[in-house]
């Protein structure tokens, strides 16, 4: 016996015993191990940078970055319910809403995510209670500074002097996820209707349209692309995305945040059902004054923690949540369909 | 093992029935299977979509959308914008791609060679950078309007980009390939000693090509046809980056309807009708490809 055990069937036992043990951790790991999800181009490297690697630091385990868009996230979700292939997802607040409603998410709480206590109500309410939004942006009038000497101080002048030829305007494209918000609930809101009088945002874009002096981008690479190319003189973009492409020796883009309120969306994350108990750490990171302020260094956009302290470059380059506008997020998502299909019709692109 | 090898007359017969031979009917099944599960059954799935997704908006049966797509004006035009734009491009292609399979057939001799990389290099590259070019070329303050207000040809700058002419030059070049070398391959089919034949004869050039060559090459249209109309009737990205949203079509909708409305039944319903368009524009270029074209 002896024998055997010291001989080379031994030696197996023992390594089957270690190998055992090995993949076993490593199986229990790679349990904890995480998919979260990212939009592309500096927000992956914001997320990979910010967060994914400080879970990594303090749990050990990893967390994959996926890039893409929340309603590709949410179908791979939807297909694969019981063992999803994404954990944490970045969403919209009208995704957030549809996807808790189904019960595709976890309940996120202040007892799974500590740091939720920093994070204004607002905040909270805007996804109504399902977690709450841990990024915001302003849609605000970016500008060639070569082209548009004086440019306009507000939203209603922009349609103004477009309207007269001063410059090519550019907007969202409808087929752009948050066009519905900031071009149709937007404008409606601005021009005296709201969610259920939808008519003055169409009015003022069909003159636009009317007038040749509007074009569509249909990504945020796509309106960089644009006013790099000069098809486009000015236009409306997000202030964080437009702060980082100046930064980048751009300084020929302007910015101007509209004296008439700017409209704000926020982005959240949650945590997908049957997800590995990591989530909520990689969540509470996502939430953390560091980590955050960390993600708002890259991406120039306002985060959520009130406890935040932003770096002097950016203090005022971030437009305050509270100076902006926020269209109710559950209606807009209810009429997202119905306002395409019109706009699909009167507008066009 | 003799027989098929012997040089007697039946013998490439034999050898043909040897290769049907050794394709035992298990692989047709499976190949028949493969074709069920990821083709007939997503289709199917398609037809039958009564999803319960995630999403804020009022749900309705498949039905509803069918009916809308083929009785709204609005959708109505769609379908048709979307086959006039693959009929448009392909003819395009046509033209575009005769002279050059003709070129490169008869007359590039040793450069032909050149002719095919020069042709395929372009494909080599991703079809967004391709695509992006043109904006480049196309731009308000780009390359041509740069030019043409260089020469004093215009005023001020007119725009290019975000229309019908843009995409379809956008979709031409990255179609026109496929249509030069479907054509080229019948043409080098030809044996050249009947073109010669019909010149003997007293035909000119023109007549030779009018009543020879290009009714023995209409095999090779017809293929070239097919491949680039499915292709156009499909295509997106070209559409997003060139049209600007101008020219829409039914795949754009599709995209619409996942990423933004996450309307999938509308979506399932849209992709049906576009299914349906293709095959139904395929059977036609099929029966007349077999009435104008060569036979046996």
């Amino acid at each position: 016996m002896t024998r055997q055990t010291r001989g080379p069937a031994g030696q197996t036992a023992r390594l089957s015993v270690v190998l055992a043990a090995v993949t076993g951790f490593s199986f229990a790991a790679a349990a904890q191990d995480i998919t979260v999800t990212s939009y592309g181009g500096i927000w992956e490297e914001a997320i990979t940078e910010c967060y994914a690697k400080e879970f990594n630091k303090r749990t050990g385990y990893k967390a994959n970055v996926l890039i893409g868009s929340p309603a590709q996230w949410l179908s791979q979700v939807e297909a694969n319910p019981d063992d999803p292939p994404i954990n944490v997802i970045v969403s919209t607040q009208p995704n957030v809403l549809a996807a808790a409603e189904k019960g595709l998410y976890e309940p996120m709480t202040e007892e799974n995510v500590p740091n939720l206590k920093d994070v204004p109500q607002f905040f909270k309410d805007a996804v109504e209670g399902h977690g709450a939004c841990f990024d915001y942006g302003a849609f605000i009038i970016a500008y060639n500074k070569d082209t548009v000497k004086n440019p306009p101080k507000t939203t209603k002048e922009l349609v103004e002097r477009t309207l007269k030829g001063e410059w090519v305007l550019t907007m969202p494209s409808i087929s752009y996820a948050i066009s519905p918000t900031v071009l149709v609930w937007g404008f409606a809101d601005l021009y005296g209707g709201d969610v259920n009088n939808v008519d003055p945002a169409f009015d003022v874009f069909k003159q636009l349209k009317d007038s040749g002096n509007m074009i569509a981008w249909s990504s945020v690479t796509d309106f960089l692309n644009q006013m790099s190319t000069g098809e486009a003189d000015i236009g409306m973009y997000w202030d964080g995305r437009a702060w980082a492409f100046i930064d980048k020796g751009n300084d020929w883009l302007g910015v101007v945040a509209p004296e008439d309120e700017a409209v704000m969306t926020c982005v959240a994350m949650n945590a997908v059902k049957n997800s590995p108990p990591s989530v909520w750490e990689y969540l509470n990171i996502v939430f953390e004054p560091g980590p955050m302020s960390c993600f708002s260094d890259y991406l120039q956009y306002g985060v959520t923690n009130k406890l935040v302290t932003y770096s002097d470059k950016l203090k005022n380059r971030i437009t305050p949540w509270d100076a902006t506008r926020t269209g109710p997020a559950r209606e807009i998502g209810k009429n997202t369909a119905a306002w395409i299909e019109r706009w699909n019709k009167e507008i066009g692109h | 093992m003799s027989n098929t090898t012997s040089a007697t007359p039946s013998a490439p017969l034999r050898r043909t029935r040897g290769f049907a031979g050794a394709v035992s009917p298990w692989w047709i099944l499976l190949a028949g299977a493969f074709l069920v599960f990821f083709f007939v059954a997503p289709i199917a799935n398609n037809l039958l979509n009564t999803d319960n997704l995630a999403t804020l908006a009022e749900r309705n049966p498949p039905s509803f959308y069918y009916k809308k797509l083929l009785t709204d004006a609005y959708y109505l035009k769609i379908v048709g914008v979307t086959v006039a734009l693959s009929v448009g491009v392909t003819l395009i292609c046509v033209l575009v791609g005769y002279p050059v399979a003709l070129y490169l057939v008869r007359y590039a001799g040793r450069w032909s060679g050149l002719v095919i990389f020069l042709l395929i290099a372009p494909l080599l590259t991703s079809i967004i950078m391709r695509t992006f070019g043109w904006r480049v070329i196309f731009a308000r303050r780009g390359i041509l309007n740069d030019f043409l207000l260089s020469i004093d040809m215009l005023e001020r700058p007119i725009m290019f980009l975000n229309g019908p002419g843009s995409v379809v030059v956008g979709l031409v070049h990255v179609l026109v390939p496929f249509m030069v070398l479907s054509i080229a391959s019948v043409l080098r089919s030809i044996d050249p000693q009947i073109e010669e034949s019909a010149r003997i004869l007293g035909a000119n050039r023109f007549q030779t090509f009018l009543r020879v060559t290009f009714p023995l090459s209409l095999d090779g249209i017809g293929t070239g046809f097919i491949i680039v109309f499915l292709l156009a009737n499909g295509s997106f990205v070209t559409l997003l980056l060139l049209g600007g949203g101008e020219l829409r079509t039914l795949p754009l909708l599709i995209y619409q309807q996942f990423t933004i409305s996450r309307d999938f039944q509308f979506a399932a319903a849209m992709s049906n009708v576009l299914l349906a368009i293709a095959v139904g524009c395929l059977y036609l270029q099929l029966r007349l490809i077999r009435r104008k074209g060569v036979k046996g």
